[in-house]
């Protein structure tokens, strides 16, 4: 037996050591996860202490053997415990008329790609955390955890439209904003 | 197209591996809300271990198996009855007085008839052992209501039959003096069945030698016949009592008889085998102790000796004793290391710059004196408890000396020196980061246990259950310990504070078997949960045992 299925056996056991150390292994990460579904760091913190409380609470249904790796089960609590939550709170809008919904246009943006590979990640997670809730849901979902169109209307009552064009949206804002961040500092650095 | 992948890449390979601290309030927040849910688990976990089931099994089999014996004795007597009865009903009383003869003839057969049941009391009778005056009372009152004296000739012999198996008799009950009283007062046909269940005037028994004063005339079952078939009732009211005995009977009277047997003496039980069996232990502390702990520990056993002393009242019964205790931990315990290739000594003068050229692992600012924000460290490296990991200090400059070379004023590398200044060389080798010790630790102790049991069976095997109390008196403990004011270095066990006296729940179920008349073969498989913790509350770490396991012993009567 291996330390993470030893772990994993005490903690169903309510062993609190044991959850602690599960805690310190993954919550940094996780917190990242949350982040990026939130508006900021302290809604992402709830998100994460009720995800964790599911995954110490629901911890007995886990089977190595059947489910996979153990980080990626935490992994799907966190996005379905950040997704209850927007849906909780009621700050996102995913619904948009489907004729609202626009062609994919990338006319328009400015030519500094070359430099959006050395773009600091926190300022990314800045980006994200700042994109309008239904935005960042359905980029999350698209990007991070590979849902299809189909997948992120089921997820999130929607129709497949409207997820592509909150996703249009999303990425367009999200150039934008890189963008603006890398015009400000090339201004600043030649100041 | 590209350009949307470029932007995808580039925000899932920037937040792909994104890492952020939670504030401390997080894991706060997660320990109040699972305080409920991790008892709930604990007690799920353990109700789902063999060290629950087992026990629990056992004692289920046994509760089972004594009812179900109880219950085959029962549905024997019931068998009994239903013979008797039957044959009772077998008695058929001619009133036609010409046929007298013929009627004595049919009596004498129902006799002999009678007489086989009664004979087969005999049997069951005579596994009773140990008659007592209340047994006698029945015969007594038998003879004194001219039971005996009304009978014919031919019904002596079943008669004496009874008296010869209620004289096997041995211990009644007082459900069987209620029995002979309530024949006293509501007469003796009451309790018998069939034909013969018909109050009887005693007036009209004859004289058992002059069959001729028998009414003749009489076309009722009081005639003749009828008083030689109440000397039979008298008989069969006997076997009543014989079934009123062995009903209740042929296991629960005998388990009565042996009660007093059993529960006129106390016992003394010795523990030659010991008690043997697992420890888990509880232990809340930080959660880098507990790490530690749950790592290190490989495993942990007892031994337990002594005797105890029982006193019985009726099924129940309280123990005490004497036994003497010795637990053992095999600890396999990694002890940090504390690495200073240089040693860091009050010398290094406040108000300097210096430098570190190695991996700043974590610094005990007890060892170090300097003013910390004119020193240029490395904040990202990784901080681990009680390692100071220091491989040159570069003494760059201080504003007294004006150095502003890079002469290492202060490399003494392989020694440590601790807070007090005074220098002490270790055992240093800088490949190694952790000392493992293998230790055996060993805690000695008294116990006085103070248990409450119940117990109940038959006369060779008996089943029960206990439960209580032990105080185990702290003796001694010799091995390492971790010393926790000193982050993590181990201390001889002598130096950590040890409670006086730990206190045990006591849980426990068994059986004992009866070898010889005063000796008898006991085990228990029990559990004893620690109430308090094995040390005292100012030490950081809250250790308790939880002990399971079977014991076995002999127990003699006093």
């Amino acid at each position: 037996m291996n330390s993470e299925e030893k772990l994993i056996r005490d903690c169903k056991k309510g062993k609190s050591a044991a959850q602690d150390l599960v805690y310190r292994k993954y919550a940094g990460k996780m917190l990242g996860v949350c982040m990026r579904y939130t508006g900021n760091k302290q809604e992402a913190e709830d998100v994460l202490q009720d995800a964790f409380i599911k995954v110490f609470t629901k911890i007995r249904s886990f089977n190595t053997n059947e489910k996979g790796s153990f980080a990626g089960w935490i992994h799907r609590i966190m996005v379905t415990t950040a997704l209850n939550y927007i849906r909780d709170n009621k700050k996102h809008n995913y619904h948009s008329d489907i004729d609202e919904v626009e062609p994919e246009n990338y006319e328009g943006y400015d030519q500094h790609d070359d430099a959006e590979s050395s773009i600091d990640s926190k300022k990314v997670m800045e980006i994200i955390q700042e994109l309008p809730t239904g935005y960042k849901t359905v980029f999350n979902l698209y990007v991070f955890e590979k849902y299809t169109h189909q997948e992120i209307a089921d997820e999130l009552g929607i129709s497949v439209n409207t997820s592509k064009s909150q996703l249009s949206k999303a990425r367009t804002m999200i150039k934008k904003k890189i963008n603006e961040y890398k015009n400000a500092t090339i201004i600043s650095k030649a100041i | 197209m590209t350009d949307l992948n470029k932007i995808d890449d580039l925000v899932h390979g920037a937040l792909e591996d994104f890492h952020e601290t939670p504030s401390k309030q997080v894991i706060a927040g997660i320990h109040d809300q699972m305080k409920g849910t991790n008892r709930w688990l604990r007690f799920s976990a353990f109700v789902s271990s063999v060290r629950f089931i087992i026990p629990v099994s056992v004692i289920a089999v046994l509760t089972a198996s004594y009812f179900l014996f109880m219950n085959n004795g029962t549905e024997m007597s019931a068998d009994q009855i239903a013979f008797n009865n039957q044959n009772s009903h077998s008695i058929v009383m001619p009133a036609d007085n010409e046929k007298k003869e013929e009627s004595i003839n049919n009596i004498q057969h129902t006799i002999n008839n009678i007489q086989q049941p009664t004979n087969n009391i005999q049997q069951p009778t005579n596994n009773i052992q140990h008659s007592t005056a209340k047994d006698k009372k029945i015969i007594n009152y038998m003879q004194e209501d001219g039971v005996g004296e009304h009978s014919t000739e031919n019904t002596q012999q079943p008669i004496n039959n009874i008296q010869h198996s209620t004289n096997n008799i041995q211990h009644s009950t007082a459900k069987d003096k209620e029995i002979i009283n309530n024949m006293q007062e509501d007469g003796v046909g009451e309790y018998s069945t069939g034909n013969t269940q018909q109050p009887i005037n005693k007036n009209q028994q004859p004289d058992k030698t002059t069959p001729d004063s028998i009414n003749s005339n009489s076309n009722t079952e009081l005639n003749i016949e009828t008083i030689y078939v109440y000397d039979t009732i008298q008989v069969i009211d006997t076997m009543i009592i014989y079934d009123t005995i062995s009903i209740k009977s042929t296991e629960e009277n005998t388990s009565i008889l042996n009660d007093k047997e059993y529960y006129n003496n106390s016992f003394f039980s010795i523990e030659p085998f010991g008690s043997f069996g697992k420890i888990n232990n509880k232990n809340t502390a930080s959660a880098d102790i507990l790490t530690m702990m749950d790592t290190s520990y490989s495993g942990a056993s007892y031994l337990n000796a002594g005797f105890n002393v029982n006193y019985h009242m009726k099924n129940w019964m309280i123990q005490s004793g004497l036994s003497y205790m010795k637990f053992t931990e095999k600890f396999h315990y990694t002890e940090s290391i504390l690495q200073v290739d240089t040693t860091v000594s009050t010398e290094v003068i406040p108000g300097g710059f210096y430098s570190y050229d190695s991996t700043l692992l974590g610094i005990d600012l007890n060892l170090i004196d300097f003013d910390l924000d004119l020193i240029d460290f490395d904040l990202d490296s990784t901080w681990v408890d009680s390692i100071l990991y220091v491989d040159t200090i570069n003494h760059v400059y201080d504003t007294i000396n004006q150095v502003y070379d890079s002469v290492y004023n202060y490399q003494l590398d392989s020694v440590y020196n601790p807070t007090d200044s005074t220098v002490t060389t270790v055992t240093y080798d800088s490949t190694k980061t952790h000392n493992i010790y293998d230790l055996l630790n060993k805690y000695t102790y008294l116990e006085l246990p103070v248990i409450i049991g119940y117990e109940f069976g038959n006369k060779r095997l008996r089943a029960n259950v206990k439960g209580g109390f032990i105080a185990g008196i702290f003796l001694n403990a010799k091995g390492k310990g971790i010393q926790l004011t000193d982050e993590g270095l181990l201390r001889d066990l002598s130096q950590l504070p040890f409670m006086k006296v730990n206190l045990y729940g006591y849980f426990s179920g068994g059986v004992s078997y009866k070898l010889k008349d005063n000796l008898y073969l006991w085990g228990d498989a029990y559990i004893r949960p620690q109430l308090n913790s094995v040390y005292k509350k100012d030490y950081l770490l809250s250790q308790k045992r939880r002990l399971y396991g079977l014991k076995l012993g002999l127990r003699f009567v006093l």
